[in-house]
């Protein structure tokens, strides 16, 4: 089984750089055999072909605080392949746009999850805000446990 | 009183950008303005750095060239080192240049214009992207990533890095090349090679569906500039300028890139960041040039590999003279990334390319540098000057991009009057506005920022200020 962690934002914008940061952490730990850990800056197409070929993708990313939501809230969700056009294409691309990039031209999705914590700052500036930092070894726990689901690791 | 259309902001570009169309009294477009809308200011904040930072804070100036800059950076302190770089250095540098080349070319023809190529100028604006394109061209989806992909790889094999490597460094590069990476590189040879093969024959195929935008889209007598290798050959890395006229003839040959001031004029327009560099000897009227893929194959002889060669003799046959239409930059791009494949296939398989001698270390010897290279986009300049510790006093960038303003003005306004019919806007006629400037490939993220929102609005007022029509684009 072939499992693709993916942590992507832009580590000069402050809360932004989550994905990378928990990815970085996680590639430090005695993950199983079968589980990949790769950072971007942006998700571009290129991901595509990779996606293709993963069994399970985990999506880490930063997050907006919605109305009302505290920084730092870790949310969960399932991810699909997009089946309607996206509101703008320019070089970045959302996981559900790879995901139906991977499914139609290269016939095979992977069961995709996102996990992300609502930000409290995209300003220029490195390190993770406060409320996000508190945040996640949390954040680091829930993809691990996932993994270890995945993997039936206990 | 004249009126004027607004296109804000121009899409599937690198950068931002908007569009003025000026219109007369009698509401025929009378000029057209592209108008770069947010300065970077590298040429400033770089003073009171040491030179050997210069590849490094110069490289952020853009994500889709920063290898570009790395190189003409490089190049620039070399010469304040005044050291001899390794050859082995040199033709790393070659290959790493030429996967970017690889790379930004193919995600303008595949990502950013082939939607309008396939799709049609007039489609559906929402699904007029590569997304849109994936039931119904897949293929041509899948052969652009994976060009692209390949670029990005041998960046990433050679550098460690996809984006803002580090690799390259004044006297040299950082690491030597291994043979599984070399050989990495070389299995995917035959691949690419295939992709590339069958997306040229494709578009050559397809050029009469486009004979309309051929005419229209940046059509004028121009001078090209670009590299060249003493006898005339396609260069992307060292050589002398060749400058050539509209007729195909060459003005000047073989101009030194560091002697650039005597012969580069740099004109500063007020409704646009982007410097309007001319060649002095005809004037800033008379001087404008085009640089990038169809300059470079304008000034070339030939490019010194066997396919690209036989693509360029074709390529050449399109004009009596030189190819005159900014349309044929999506052909030239094509043949470039043929070239960069071979090109790599023949560096890799230099003896020496394994040679652990990859960098040369001396302290500051010169107080002033000039790097110049090709960038995807055209001839990049980078130039310094250094105190005694080695600290820079000034720097002047001619982004390659930027060379092309004055033509990419002049070819918004002659698309503008064939397409603009200002009595009723379609988004079709402005997306062929937009079009002509996409086809010139703007970096304009080398000189703003690109902060991602890439909405478009079209106003039309009236001579009163009355807004006669909008258009938007979310």
């Amino acid at each position: 089984m072939k499992t693709l962690i993916l942590g992507y934002g832009n580590t000069l914008r402050k809360d932004d750089g989550l994905g990378v940061c928990a990815a970085l952490n996680l590639a430090s730990l005695p993950l199983p055999i079968g589980v990949e850990v790769c950072t971007y800056q942006q998700l571009s197409p290129e991901l595509s072909p990779i996606l293709a070929q993963m069994d399970h993708a985990i999506f880490i990313d930063a997050a907006l605080a919605s109305s009302g939501e505290k920084p730092g809230t870790i949310k969960i969700r399932a991810l699909h392949p997009r089946t309607s056009q996206p509101g703008s294409i320019t070089h970045h691309f959302d996981p559900e746009t790879l995901l139906a990039m991977a499914e139609t031209l290269y016939g095979h999705a992977p069961e995709a999850m996102l996990f992300s914590i609502a930000a409290a700052s995209f300003d220029l500036e490195e390190g993770l805000s406060p409320e996000v930092n508190a945040a996640l070894p949390m954040l680091i726990d829930h993809v691990v446990k996932r993994i270890y689901d995945l993997y039936k690791v206990y | 009183m004249s009126q004027k259309i607004m296109i804000e902001q121009v899409t599937r570009i690198e950068g931002h950008a908007k569009v003025s169309i000026i219109l007369n009294d009698d509401g025929a477009v009378q000029d057209a303005q592209v108008h770069v809308t947010q300065v970077r200011g590298f040429e400033k904040f770089v003073q009171g750095r040491p030179f050997y930072e210069m590849p490094s804070l110069t490289a952020r100036t853009c994500g889709i060239c920063p290898v570009s800059h790395l190189i003409a950076a490089s190049k620039a302190c070399d010469q304040i080192l005044a050291v001899r770089i390794p050859t082995t250095a040199i033709a790393l540098r070659r290959t790493i240049n030429l996967g970017q080349i690889i790379q930004s070319h193919a995600l303008n023809f595949f990502y950013l214009s082939s939607p309008d190529l396939l799709l049609g100028m007039d489609g559906d604006p929402a699904k007029r992207n590569i997304f849109g394109m994936l039931d119904k061209h897949p293929q041509i989806v899948r052969d652009g990533i994976r060009l692209r992909q390949f670029g990005q790889q041998v960046i990433e094999r050679l550098a460690n890095k996809r984006i803002h490597p580090s690799w390259i460094v004044p006297g040299g590069v950082a690491s030597p090349l291994d043979a599984t990476t070399r050989e990495q590189i070389l299995s995917e040879i035959p691949e690419v090679l295939a992709i590339i093969t069958r997306t040229l024959d494709w578009y050559k195929k397809s050029l009469n569906n486009y004979q309309e935008y051929i005419r229209t889209f940046a059509n004028f007598p121009s001078l090209f500039m670009g590299l060249v290798t003493k006898e005339g050959r396609l260069e992307h890395y060292h050589g002398n300028l060749r400058v050539s006229t509209a007729r195909g003839s060459i003005l000047a040959d073989q101009l030194a890139p560091d002697e650039y001031e005597s012969f580069i004029g740099e004109a500063v327009e007020p409704y646009t960041y982007l410097k309007s560099p001319y060649y002095k000897p005809l004037g800033y009227d008379d001087g404008m040039y085009r640089v990038g893929p169809l300059a470079r194959l304008n000034v070339a002889n030939e490019c010194g590999t066997p396919q690209a060669d036989q693509e360029l003799a074709e390529f050449h046959c399109l004009d009596k003279g030189a190819v005159l239409s900014s349309f044929h930059y999506h052909y030239a791009r094509l043949i470039e990334i043929l070239y960069g494949i071979e090109r790599i296939q023949q560096l890799l398989n230099e003896p020496d390319i394994l040679s652990d001698n990859v960098r040369a270390h001396a302290e500051v010897n010169n107080l002033e540098g000039i790097g110049v290279s090709e960038a995807p986009r055209g001839t990049l300049f980078h130039h310094y000057k250094v105190n005694e510790d080695g600290i820079i006093q000034s720097a002047n960038l001619i982004i390659a991009s930027g060379n092309n303003n004055l033509a990419m003005n002049k070819g918004v306004l002659q698309a503008a009057r064939y397409y603009v019919r200002p009595e009723k806007l379609t988004e079709g006629m402005l997306n062929r506005v937009e079009a002509v400037i996409r086809a010139f490939d703007p970096c304009l993220a080398c000189s703003t920022h690109a902060d991602g929102h890439m909405a478009m609005q079209i106003e039309m007022f009236a001579p009163d200020g009355k807004l006669l029509d909008t258009l938007v684009r979310d």
